[in-house]
């Protein structure tokens, strides 16, 4: 399940039955002068009673910035404190000349932004002294100077880099449609053994184009993309993301029990891990960006 | 690409009056030939995305972290008048910081120094200012000290000037010329605005205790005897300033008698 400010304290009442929480790593950080307050303390009463993968959304990884030491020392304390199944954040820039956009933009798929994104992602693996998984972003426009596909892009990356990979079913599928591309073409392109997590969550139709507002449940062609997901990768870890109209707990965890018998179809009943090596079913849950 | 798709009012907008600001310099933006083209959507309709989900985004943020001033905005200026305000402090203020809580920390001051609405109803910056100092709680580190000092009445009184509390870092201490605080405790009361809320001096302070955030109104002996504790005087200074400040006598007793409701309150810890 994703960390979701709304559930907290039903989650610390009645403790459901749920594997895994992922948590939104700068919702935890705090603020200049406060390492965290109200937020930090519910993450550990939380972590106290479940496992917790953090997952951030400011790293910026491909932004043309110098990587942010005190950012990196920030999130390294508070995987210190937390100490996350995992973590991970997103193949893209949300920064520029020190301007932060707060949004997932995307990158030009070129040999040299590879070159770029290694020494980089080598770099802060190093610092974190932990493998780290990159998620593909969902996209509204690529760039006339791209040199391959997303996905040979994310393969040769993850390679190269050594990373793990987060993969966005939903927002492979949103990208099929804005960009018009195959998306069976994109799960059989990307390598079985880097990918550790799923994540799922509903777009909204804008009539030319899909929008990724994690708002909607999660669509029939997602779902049945995910099921191929499956079949291509294994039984990996899921977790469902909702940032807007959030229901009601019990409500979501109806997409969970889908989402876990679509995975029993595919692969039986296992065991429930938490673990990213052991890569058995599924865990689901919302989370915000 | 930066400055198109950071503008609050759009691409089209920013490419129809590229004269604007002094960012548009460029009159056809070289980005846009960056943009891969095809016939689902234009270039400038992409990048567009884009640029509404930016501004839409950081509004979102900053309407959940000044809901009573958004809401006090509408009441005195109109429905739109927040996002204006908005438009106009990203244009001047964007985010230098990766975590997104951070957004909000420049408005109160934009409101006071820079804004014509902050000139027109100067209480805005003071609820600004008010809403941020609640934020800030929310985030503030927690302590937990022993108190090592047991009942202050007992000890000598040479033991007790050398005596230093230390505030909570959650505490704000608060000097305002608007009753804002009226506001914000009872929103319901936004409504009075348009008959006009009087200036009047008003000092707070806002902590937060576990999980929630407070305020109080104090009298400006306490406002002060905060203040010097906060910067680190002994009990023994502290007494000595208000006689010679505030010429009080008797002033150990005042201090005894709020230094123990502040104890029993803990936003003072030694
Ligand atoms: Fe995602």
């Amino acid at each position: 399940m994703g960390l979701r400010a709304p559930h907290y304290s039903y989650i610390l009442k009645h403790k459901p039955p749920v594997p895994w929480f992922e948590a939104i790593t700068e919702n935890f950080t705090g603020i200049e002068g406060g390492a965290g307050g109200k937020p930090i303390r519910v993450l550990e009463k939380i972590r106290e009673l479940y496992p917790v993968a953090l997952h951030g959304v400011s790293l910026s990884i491909g932004s043309s910035d110098p990587l942010d030491k005190d950012y990196l020392k920030k999130i390294r304390s508070l995987a210190a404190r937390i100490e996350p199944q995992w973590m991970s954040d997103h193949l893209c820039w949300t920064s520029v000349e020190g301007k932060h956009l707060h949004d997932l933009l995307p990158l030009p798929f070129t040999e040299k932004v590879i070159q770029y994104l290694v020494s980089r992602i080598l770099y802060v693996q190093d610092f974190l002294g932990r493998k780290i998984l990159f998620e593909n972003v969902s996209s509204y426009m690529t760039f006339s100077n791209s040199e391959m596909t997303e996905w040979e892009f994310l393969s040769e990356l993850s390679k190269r880099a050594d990373c793990g990979i987060l993969l966005d079913i939903n927002n492979i599928y949103v990208n099929s449609v804005n960009h018009g591309f195959d998306p069976i073409s994109y799960i059989n392109g990307v390598p079985r053994d880097r990918i550790g997590q799923f994540h799922l969550a509903g777009h909204s139709n804008q009539g030319r184009y899909l929008l990724d507002t994690h708002d909607h449940p999660i669509t029939a062609p997602v779902w049945n993309l995910y099921e191929k997901a499956l079949r291509c990768f294994g039984p990996i870890p899921t977790l469902i993301e909702r940032d807007e109209n959030i229901p009601a707990f019990p409500e979501l965890m109806k997409e969970v029990h889908k989402a876990n018998s679509i995975a029993e179809k595919v692969h039986g009943k296992k065991r429930i891990s938490t673990s990213i090596t052991d890569r058995t079913p599924t865990v689901v849950a919302v989370d915000h960006h | 690409m930066r400055w198109i798709i950071t503008e609050p009012r759009g691409v089209t907008q920013a490419l129809c009056e590229p004269k604007r600001s002094g960012r548009f310099k460029e009159p056809k933006p070289r980005c846009l030939t960056l943009v891969y083209k095809d016939n689902r959507l234009n270039q400038t309709n992409r990048l567009d995305v884009y640029a509404e989900a930016y501004f839409a985004r950081l509004l979102e943020v900053l309407s959940q972290d000044y809901q009573v001033l958004e809401r006090t905005m509408g009441i005195l200026l109109g429905k739109h008048a927040f996002s204006v305000l908005i438009a106009d402090y990203l244009s001047r203020f964007p985010s230098q910081s990766p975590n997104i809580a951070e957004l909000g920390r420049r408005l109160p001051v934009y409101l006071r120094s820079h804004h014509p609405f902050g000139e027109q109803f100067p209480l805005l910056s003071d609820l600004a200012l008010l809403e941020w100092a609640s934020i800030e709680a929310f985030y503030a580190d927690d302590v937990f000290l022993e108190e090592k000092i047991g009942d202050m009445n007992t000890l000598a009184a040479k033991k007790w000037a050398s005596i230093r509390f230390k505030l909570l870092p959650s505490v704000h201490l608060l000097k305002l010329s608007w009753p804002v605080d009226r506001i914000w405790k009872k929103p319901s009361c936004s409504h009075e605005l348009r008959g006009g809320l009087g200036k009047e001096s008003t000092l707070l302070i806002v902590w937060r205790d576990r999980e929630q955030v407070l305020v109080e109104r104090v009298d400006p002996l306490q406002w002060k005897i905060l203040y010097w504790i906060k910067k680190g005087h002994s009990l023994g200074m502290i007494s000595k300033l208000l006689t010679s400040h505030l010429r009080r006598h008797r002033v150990t007793f005042d201090i005894a008698h709020f230094i123990s409701h502040w104890r029993s309150t803990g936003i003072i810890t030694h």
